[in-house]
């Protein structure tokens, strides 16, 4: 049998997991997603209750929750959509400029992700264009 | 479920008579999609849509202040809209503090010119918006309304922090606020949902008695509502800006444009006040007799609002950047209101609506001393005040007006604020002993030796900067050595004087404002 | 609002005319403002104007003032001294006057006013007039004009420069007027930042380190007052404020009214000094508080409010905190280092020399001439009167406070070359009398000697006020001919200026104490007294008039006698600049000579009735 309990861990752990996803990761949407998933958290706890009281208020409220999570997430979406076009990354790391004086911008020792050479691949010439051959040098 | 004949009617009654109490609002609401529709019609395009707003909110605050329809709370009553909102006389006084607040905000954008033509109905919409939320917040009677509320105002907000989106530090500025906003609202929340799950209601006359009534009468409190009061607090801190929530601030002050940053400090920080002020004061209205709700909530807000002040006034003592000193010292200044709110008293939170109007009128000024800087001299910095009474002695004399009065010097406002948080604090002390708890006289005393020696502190920073603006040279001179004029319009002069005079007067003329604070409490 | 100008109960005279003579001052720095920049001689002569004004609405005040003193008199005892006419009793009667049920008709033409500023707090309007106050108010009035008339050649910022002197005026006057201690306390705040610019902005070379220093100092002594005030207001007072008959509210009552707190003062003190019977009620007779006359031996003293329930306002005394040593000694250390900065005493004067090495001549000025005297004043008027028990336990250790500043300043102004510093300092060493003449507590029988060293004190005041601002005048002449202030290059004034140089020397030798001069009075006064008080104290500082005699007479010899290439074509002093420096030699002449008929005949009866009630509790 499924009670109450089974429903506030759940989602208890779910907002637990957003809190420490937010505090932890770096990527704008990935944080994001993590203060969204507290939010479910939150929304679980209020419908388990609504079930639990037998009336209707955690269920409108968990409603207006949602509504304005999508809000929320409309604004910082396009927020993030901005600052992605000005710094082509979504690293929350790439934005200090606003900081203490004497406060050092935290720069990372090794980087993130190790960017992977792409391998030489061979090249198509533009269509209807005569390739240029590499001369060969002669020998003699 | 559903209401029978008789309910829906007796509903009908009385949402009339709620609505008319809710005009404000709903003109508010009105003037939004005015601004935004205006747009669609070419010729109305020339109207500038600030004045616009400014007409809608000088319409809204003359209804407010015309609205006979008050309910008190004198008993427990259900509140407008089934209970959803309070309309009492508390709330009709910071509806009215944030409306005159934007409409003084929306004259000084005029003046200064932050949007520019075609950005103007954006703002306008975005700065109405917020304030129709902070107003909400003030007014909340229930927590989805708390809820509702934070984030109306708080969406606005993120978005008008990255108004400026020419510069890479609004962009920033607006980044951290949003992200660390979105997760205080999901805490927020949680806090919501568990006090809703406690309570089976989210009711907040409902949800503070059963509140009260635990704290006093059991030995232990129990876990589960006391978590979701914190987290409720959590969210009320980040409003506030008290440490440990104050990270944001600072550099979010620093990036948004000073006009921005003068709603977040005054506007947003009022309605934040006001809610706090709200959730205490029906708590300790739910157990009037008891110390025992001061003895544990009360110290925990006492140890907050020290760490804040001196927080606040330690780090601004380093600051270069004006807006970044200014953020700090709205920390300091949350940290003093906190001393008031943290008495559980009822003269403290009067205290705290006076010093919130003297707050208004000074830290507004000091911002669009700003402003002005920033159009006229490009920088932000403490250095470009440099000479600036000799410069312009209108902005030096009511950037001097301001500031001491941000330090509390009389006769000034910000003196009758501090004297009167201080006194509320020293009051809570004797009163608490008369009420049988030592400890609590001696918390409440060390409390107000804490905000004297940080008052003291915050000289160090104010007097920096009136050092800079008074003694030191001017960079930009002439040809013979003497400070070029720094030519601000005339509009911006007469705006400052302005607000530098009534500051003087309401240091002067403190009586009538304290009987209203009074009487909103009551 | 031309009825309740008009009505009775409303109109009072004293209310128009105390407040004319504080804010006329800043009405003119108001008007200042509308004067088109360009017009700067007008600019100055609007000034001058006003601080004329303010000048004549004192001497009009003085006059009204004797006429005070003579409504009670009966012109057969030699003195004008009648208990009625004291300050505390006419702040009282109006406390009184104004807590009937059915409020009495303020009563005009007692020099006191008092209108309710905030209920809330308990905060008055509160100003009042003797003859400490009014003295020192002369003084500052003087000093001003004669500082506006200094600053002529002043020509940056002249409109501010202007605002600033006239403001402070104000300040002073308001501060020296006030009897309310919240009122006291934001004239005494007002006076900070006209100073700070003052200094920072017209100021020399290390201005703004002078500045800042200046700021430091003083905030750090008004946020002891601000301590000790709001000490005070934590008493309950409620059976020392008169109520209306019939009225049983039993709640505390607090307040800021510095009289009515010296009556708890001086009932703390009888408690704790065994004496808790003496404690009386006032008593009224046709509506007017009954004065304790001064040859009264009823050994009840009358502190409590009308209709006080003695037995159990005494209890409630006993039980409260304020009745404690502790609290007592916290309280007046409070209230002496708050006016101990302004004073300054020994280990808290380092900001004076800086200010006034800094600040340019006109506000050297006012900075000795009248800014110093705040402190000697708070003195008077608060430290001694609100903690009268620890001030009578230590007073010893208050008179050797100023004793070692006595000593101690004349020995740094022996070492200094440079003339400024080495007048503040002697301005130290010129203030440490002023301290030990309020501390001879209780020196002889019947306190003859306190008073005369109250006498002294307060008369030195005046007296330096005139000295030292004539002396900083002087050097501000030396400096605009010389451009330096260097003792060892000066010398040789006498040739190329004989009348400067007479005009001075009256000065300077004012200043040293000569006899006939009025430096003298006072430091005799205060010896005579310290003599009966303590050798310890005496001893000292009469050594110490042979070495302020010296320094000040080896620097008139550095700077005025033998020959000097260097200084031989300077121009003899102007108009302008002798009707300044004659005014003030002419005064010390005058008020050396003639102490008794022009400062003693008027102000004696204030610190009379000042020692009488202090005393009378001394038991």
């Amino acid at each position: 049998m499924i009670s109450l309990g089974h429903f506030l861990t759940v989602g208890a752990v779910l907002f637990g997991l957003g809190l420490v996803g937010f505090l932890t990761r770096r990527n704008f949407i990935t944080m994001f997603l993590c203060a969204e998933m507290m939010l479910q958290g939150v929304v679980l706890n209020l419908v388990a209750f609504s079930r639990y009281h037998g009336n209707l208020s955690g269920q409108v409220l968990g409603l207006f929750i949602i509504t304005v999570a999508a809000c929320e997430a409309g604004l910082a979406l396009a927020l993030f959509l901005t600052l992605y076009r000005r710094g082509r990354s979504l690293d929350s790391g790439a934005w200090q400029s606003i900081r203490e004086i004497g406060v050092q911008p935290t720069i990372d020792v090794e980087p993130l992700m190790k960017t992977v050479p792409s391998p030489d691949y061979p090249r198509l010439p533009v269509a209807g264009r005569l390739p240029v051959a590499a001369e060969e040098t002669a020998r003699v | 479920m559903l209401p029978n004949s008789e309910q829906f009617s007796a509903l009908l009654s009385t949402l009339s008579a709620d609505l008319v109490a809710f005009l404000p609002e709903l003109i508010l609401a009105g003037g939004i999609t005015l601004l935004l529709f205006l747009r669609l019609f070419p010729q109305l395009c020339r109207v500038h849509s600030g004045f616009v707003a400014a007409g809608v909110v000088a319409l809204a605050l003359t209804t407010l202040l015309g609205n006979g329809h008050v309910t008190t709370n004198a008993d427990w009553e259900p509140g407008a809209f089934t209970g959803l909102l309070r309309l009492d006389l508390f709330s009709q006084f910071l509806r009215g503090l944030l409306l005159l607040f934007t409409l003084l905000l929306l004259l000084l954008c005029d003046q200064t010119g932050i949007p520019d033509r075609d950005d103007s109905a954006d703002f306008c919409v975005l700065l109405l918006g917020g304030t129709l939320g902070l107003m909400l917040m003030t007014s909340a009677n229930h927590l989805l309304m708390v809820f509702i509320g934070l984030e109306m105002a708080s969406l606005p907000s993120y978005a008008l922090a990255g108004f400026l989106k020419g510069q890479r530090t609004g962009s920033e500025a607006a980044l951290k606020y949003v992200v660390y906003g979105a997760a205080s609202a999901g805490v927020t929340l949680y806090g919501i949902s568990l006090l809703t799950a406690v309570f089976g209601t989210g009711n907040l006359v409902t949800v503070t008695q059963g509140l009260g009534h635990m704290i006093a009468d059991s030995e232990s409190v129990p876990l589960l509502p006391m978590a979701g009061l914190c987290f409720l607090f959590v969210g009320f801190g980040f409003k506030l800006a008290a440490v440990p929530f104050q990270f944001w601030l600072p550099d979010v002050f620093e990036g948004a444009a000073a006009e921005v940053s003068a709603f977040l400090s005054v506007a947003s920080k009022a309605a934040a006040v006001g809610l706090t002020a709200r959730v205490l004061l029906l708590l300790q209205e739910a157990n009037p007799e008891s110390v025992r709700l001061a003895e544990t909530l009360g110290i925990a807000l006492a140890v907050v609002a020290t760490i804040t002040a001196t927080w606040g006034n330690l780090a601004a003592l380093t600051q270069t950047n004006l807006k970044r000193m200014l953020g700090y010292s709205t920390i300091a200044h949350a940290g003093y209101m906190l001393m008031a709110l943290s008495t559980l008293r009822k003269d403290g939170m009067a205290a705290v609506l006076v010093y919130l109007v003297m707050y208004l009128v000074m830290n507004l000024g000091a911002f669009a001393v700003v402003a002005v800087l920033r159009n006229r001299t490009g920088a932000e910095t403490i250095a470009a005040c440099r000479g600036l009474i000799a410069r312009s002695p209108a902005v030096g004399v009511s950037l001097t007006i301001f500031l001491a009065s941000l330090l509390g010097l009389p006769p000034l406002g910000g003196f009758v604020g501090k004297f009167l948080v201080f006194s509320a604090v020293y009051d809570a002390g004797q009163a608490y002993a008369v009420a049988g708890s030592p400890t609590l006289e001696w918390v409440y005393s060390l409390l107000l030796g804490v905000g004297i020696v940080n008052t003291v502190v915050s000289a160090g920073y104010y007097l920096a900067v009136l050092r800079s603006a008074g003694l030191d040279e001017a960079e930009a001179t002439d040809a013979s050595g003497h400070a070029l004029p720094l030519g601000e319009p005339w509009g911006v002069a007469v705006y400052l004087v302005g607000l530098s005079i009534v500051l003087l007067i309401l240091g002067l003329v403190w009586n009538p404002l304290i009987t209203l604070a009074t009487s909103a409490i009551r | 609002m031309l009825d309740s100008l008009l009505d009775s109960t409303e109109r009072e005279t004293d209310l128009v005319w105390l407040s004319v003579l504080t804010f006329l001052p800043i009405l003119c720095a108001a008007g200042l403002m509308v004067i088109p920049g360009r017009f700067k001689e007008w600019m100055r002569w609007w000034s001058l104007l006003g601080a004329c004004a303010t000048l004549t609405v004192a001497a009009c005040t003085l006059i009204d003032y004797h006429r005070l003193l003579d409504s009670h008199s009966d012109r057969t005892t030699r003195s004008l001294y009648h208990p009625a006419n004291r300050l505390d009793h006419r702040a009282d009667q109006a406390a009184y006057d104004a807590a009937q049920a059915v409020p009495k008709p303020f009563s005009s033409f007692n020099m006191f006013t008092r209108r309710a500023w905030n209920e809330r707090f308990d905060i008055n309007y509160s100003l009042g007039v003797d003859g400490v106050s009014l003295a020192l108010i002369l003084l500052t009035a003087l000093v001003t004009l004669c500082a506006l008339v200094a600053s002529w050649k002043i020509d940056q910022q002249l409109r501010g420069y202007l605002a600033m002197i006239l403001i402070l005026e104000s300040g002073v006057i308001g501060a020296f007027l006030a009897v309310d201690l919240f009122l006291f306390y934001v004239f005494y705040e007002l006076m900070l930042f006209p100073m700070y610019f003052l200094i920072g902005i017209w100021g020399g070379g290390r201005r703004k380190y002078a500045a800042v220093k200046f700021v430091i100092y003083t905030l750090f002594g008004s946020v002891c007052l601000l301590a000790a005030i709001i000490t005070l207001y934590s008493v309950d007072v409620r059976d020392f404020v008169p109520k209306p008959a019939g009225d049983l509210r039993t709640e505390e009552v607090h307040t800021f009214d510095s009289v009515t707190l010296s009556r708890v003062g001086r009932a703390v003190m009888l408690v704790l000094s065994g004496q808790e019977e003496r404690i009386g009620v006032q008593t009224v007779a046709h509506g007017q508080l009954v004065p304790t006359m001064p040859d009264d031996t009823n050994a009840t003293v009358p502190l409590l409010a009308p209709g006080a329930d003695r037995e159990a306002a005494i209890a409630r005394l006993k039980a409260a905190t304020i009745c404690t040593p502790t609290f007592q000694y916290i309280l007046f250390a409070l209230l002496f280092v708050g006016f101990a900065v302004k004073v300054p005493i020994f280990p808290l004067h380092s900001w004076l020399p800086d200010a006034h090495v800094e600040a340019p001549t006109p506000v050297s000025m006012i900075l000795a001439g009248v800014l110093l005297k705040l402190g000697g004043y708070g003195l008077f008027r608060f430290a001694f009167p609100l903690a009268p028990w620890a001030a009578s336990e230590l007073c010893w250790y208050v008179g050797l406070i100023g004793a070692i500043s006595i000593v101690y300043g004349a020995i740094v102004a022996m070492g200094q070359t440079d003339f400024k510093k080495l007048l503040a300092y002697s301005s130290v060493s010129h203030m440490g009398y002023v301290v030990l003449g309020l501390a001879t507590w209780s020196a002889g029988a019947r306190a003859e000697y306190w008073e005369m060293g109250v006498d002294g004190a307060i008369f030195q005041m005046l007296a330096h006020g005139i000295t030292a601002s004539a002396l900083f005048f002087v050097v501000g002449m030396v400096y605009e001919r010389a451009h330096h202030r260097d003792l060892n290059r000066l010398g040789g004034l006498m040739e190329p200026m004989p009348a400067f140089g007479g005009a001075s020397a009256i000065l300077f030798f004012a200043s040293l104490g000569l006899p006939g001069l009025c430096g003298f009075v006072g430091e005799f006064l205060v010896i005579l007294s310290a003599w009966n008080f303590s050798y310890a104290l005496a001893i000292p500082a009469i050594l110490t008039t042979v070495l302020t005699a010296a320094y000040l007479l080896w620097t008139w010899q550095r700077v005025y006698f033998g020959t000097n290439p260097d200084t031989a074509q300077f121009a003899e002093m102007t108009p302008r600049e002798s009707s300044v420096l004659l005014t003030f030699a002419a005064l010390a002449v005058a008020l050396g000579v003639l102490p008794g008929f022009l400062i003693f005949q008027w102000m004696e009866p204030s610190i009379q009735g000042w020692v009488d009630a202090l005393v009378r509790v001394r038991g």
